[in-house]
Formats: structure tokens, C-alpha cells, sequence
């Protein structure tokens, strides 16, 4: 009975709970997308859960076709999602966010609306209305304080 | 010559299957090793199901979503569930001639999601 367990046995063992981990991963993010309420909760849910749920299953392959060539490109496809997924995400939410989108009506805190307001923070200046035909951009202007500096 | 592209295709990739066993390859007198083969094929058949729908949900988003926000997250969404079908066809066939599509979808969304943001940030409305 155990002499049953080779190798190729505990493989795929292996490769299928990190298959069907995956898989329940894309699904509820992909569900999350639809079902929640706000556009942030919604990036929250579609970043995480791609992100978990894509280095499951490339987990999975590597360990279902053991070769060098699925693990050398796995290993790449998972720095690059570990990566680009958290800076394409956040962008969106930033870019969103300056554009003024909505928070849902029971979000308890919107941190970085209350920062833009407060001029000592570095976050109020803010890149929106910064575009060159913009005629009133002046506040992009002279905002860092190496810039104040300069001009004191 | 059109019925004969899939054979073509698969022949083109055939540097890259040296060594890769799929699943009929393997011997089936162990048991353990046939039930594991078989559990593999269903939870990637149930697995095709499951990233179907989740496009479906994508969609649903994509048309209904208030803003052009959601919208772009639901792209950027569906591409990763492009990138985990193709890794699905990959496990189910055991070849790997269309494993180089993860990485490129991958970055392809990666790069439309940027572009989403840009877009987003230069309208100054995300409405």
C-alpha cells in the first residue's frame, strides 16, 4: 500500500490541491468583481485573488509536468504577477481616486481624502489638473520643499 | 491546409515535449498514480467550468459597472483568467506549446491596465 506512493503519485497529489486552491482563488475573484459593492473593494478582491490564484495554479503545472522549462517560465510568470499586479492595482485606485470616485456609503475612513485636504501633507499635491493645457495648474508648481526652498 | 493547422501546430512545438509525460504516457498499474491521473482531469474539467463562469461574472461587471473603474478592473480581471486557462490547457494536455501565453497575456494585461490608468488619470472624471 504505501509502495504505491511513488513519486510521480505524490506529484500530482500536490498538483492537484494547488490546482483546485487555484481554482477556488479565480473563481471568487472573478466572483468578487461582480458581487461587491464598490470599485475598491472590487480591485481589492480582483488583485488578491488573481494574484493567489494564478501562482497556484502555475505552482500546480510545475509540479504536474516536472520539467525545467515550466519551472524556469513559472518562476517568471510568478515574479512578474507578484510584481505587476500590486502596481497595475494600485494605479488604478489612485487614478480612480484623484479622478473622484465614489467610496461606499459605509466605508468607515477615507485616509487619503482627508489628506489631500491637509496642505502639510504630502499628498496634497495632488497630480490632478496638472496637464499642460490646464490654465489654473499653478498648484503643481513649487509644491516640494527643495522647490520652496529655491525660490525663498 | 486549413484542416491541417492543428497538426502543424502541435508539430511545432514538438522541440519543446522532450521530456514531458501526460498522463496517457504513464503506466496505469499503479493505483494510486491512475486515480491521481483521473482526479486531475476532473478538477480540470470542473476547473473550465468554474474560470467560465467567472469570465461570465467579469462580463456581467464589465456591462453593469458604473464607472469606467470597474470596467477596467474587470478587464484586467478577465485577462488573468485567460492566462489561468491557458495554464489548464497546459496541465490538461501535458505539451507545452502554449505555455509561453502565460506570460504573454500576463504581461499584455499588465500593460492594458496601465494604459487604463493613464486614461483614467488624464480624464480627471473616473465617471
Amino acid at each position: 500500500m504505501i509502495q504505491d506512493f511513488t513519486w510521480i503519485a505524490i506529484r500530482d497529489i500536490i498538483a492537484a490541491v494547488f490546482l483546485a486552491s487555484g481554482l477556488f482563488f479565480m473563481f471568487v475573484g472573478g466572483f468578487g468583481v461582480f458581487r461587491m459593492p464598490d470599485a475598491y473593494h472590487r480591485l481589492h478582491a480582483a488583485s488578491k485573488c488573481t494574484t493567489l490564484g494564478v501562482t497556484g495554479m502555475l505552482l500546480a503545472a510545475c509540479f504536474h509536468i516536472a520539467d525545467p522549462i515550466v519551472i524556469s517560465k513559472a518562476i517568471i510568470t510568478v515574479v512578474f504577477t507578484f510584481v505587476a499586479n500590486p502596481i497595475g492595482s494600485h494605479l488604478i485606485a489612485k487614478a480612480g481616486h484623484h479622478g473622484g470616485l465614489k467610496v461606499w456609503n459605509e466605508t468607515l475612513k477615507d485616509e487619503l481624502a482627508l489628506d489631500k485636504k491637509d496642505t502639510t501633507m504630502s499628498a496634497s499635491d495632488d497630480i490632478t489638473g496638472c496637464l499642460d493645457d490646464n490654465p489654473d495648474a499653478t498648484h503643481c508648481r513649487l509644491t516640494y520643499p527643495e522647490d520652496a526652498r529655491e525660490v525663498a | 491546409m486549413t484542416q491541417s493547422i492543428v497538426p502543424m501546430l502541435i508539430a511545432a512545438g514538438d522541440h519543446a515535449v522532450h521530456k514531458v509525460s501526460p498522463g496517457s504516457i504513464r503506466d496505469s498499474a499503479n493505483p494510486v498514480e491512475s486515480f491521481m491521473r483521473d482526479g486531475i482531469v476532473v478538477i480540470v474539467d470542473i476547473g473550465v467550468i468554474a474560470i467560465a463562469l467567472a469570465i461570465v461574472f467579469c462580463l456581467l461587471r464589465m456591462l453593469k459597472g458604473p464607472t469606467l473603474v470597474d470596467r477596467s478592473i474587470a478587464a484586467d480581471t478577465i485577462a488573468m483568467q485567460v492566462v489561468a486557462l491557458v495554464i489548464l490547457l497546459t496541465v490538461r494536455l501535458g505539451t507545452l506549446q502554449f505555455f509561453d501565453a502565460v506570460l504573454i497575456v500576463s504581461f499584455l494585461g499588465f500593460i492594458s491596465t496601465l494604459a487604463f490608468a493613464q486614461f483614467i488619470g488624464r480624464r480627471r472624471s473616473a465617471l
